[in-house]
């Protein structure tokens, strides 16, 4: 009962963060931004879990709560939907880049913290 | 106000993420399961709320920015393609994002098409 109200702290936070890039950084940009970043810290994070003993509470705090309502993938959906009534080549464009990007800099930043020794270790 | 409606949106989401995410872990299914269902789930009820429009922003804002935001998540869905690539489940490298991206747009569309 206390994991799911500690996933639901992290959710407030998460989505909060994102209406805060939603407000400031220009509406083509803002998915670019919250799932770039989003899934860098993710493999940041879980780097740093496979390094260090953690509770597991944090993970749920910071992976699963916040970071997991800090991006996004039904907007993006949304967003591609929109570009699909335009230009369906760069609609598909769009999707597969944000996806490779974003992929991308999930793995840069969980080999930049994950012990060499836990690599390719199922997790 | 409005940040109020997406914090409260955004912590029902996430919880309701996380119960599929538990759901799954007992039907015994992979982890990617769960964030394959949730992201299809959410495009389809975002097609659906697309119709929401302007016209009513504060129900849009707490159920597309908050509900929908949270419940749907990109950065599970990227660091899952890194566990299969750790895997070295090439298959399923290829197949797990094209997979999500295309029920994503189908089921986006789908949503919209409903009420059209």
């Amino acid at each position: 009962m206390i994991e799911i109200i500690i996933v639901g702290i992290g959710g407030i936070m998460g989505a909060l963060l994102r209406y805060g890039v939603i407000m400031t950084v220009p509406t083509e940009w803002m998915l670019w931004v919250v799932n770039g970043a989003g899934s860098a810290a993710l493999g940041v994070l879980n780097g740093l879990f496979a390094r260090y003993k953690t509770a597991n509470s944090w993970r749920l705090l910071l992976t699963t709560g916040l970071l997991g309502a800090f991006t996004t993938f039904s907007t993006f959906s949304a967003s591609w939907f929109a570009l699909m009534q335009t230009n369906v080549l760069m609609a598909i464009l769009y999707a597969v880049m944000m996806t490779v990007v974003c992929v991308a800099l999930a793995s840069f930043g969980y080999l930049c913290t994950v012990p060499k020794a836990k690599i390719g270790e199922r997790s | 106000m409005t940040w109020l409606l997406i914090a409260a949106g955004g912590g029902l989401g996430a919880m309701t993420r996380y119960g599929v995410v538990m759901w799954m872990k007992r039907k015994d299914q992979p982890y990617f399961i769960a964030t394959f269902l949730v992201n299809s789930i959410g495009s389809l009820l975002m097609g659906m709320a697309l119709h929401l429009g302007v016209e009513n922003t504060s129900l849009s804002a707490f159920f597309t920015i908050g509900f929908l935001g949270a419940f749907t998540t990109f950065s599970t869905f990227a660091f899952d393609v890194v566990k299969l690539i750790e895997e070295r489940d090439f298959r399923a490298v290829l197949l797990y994002p094209l997979l999500t991206l295309f029920a994503g747009i189908i089921l986006v569309t789908l949503g919209w098409q409903i009420f059209a």
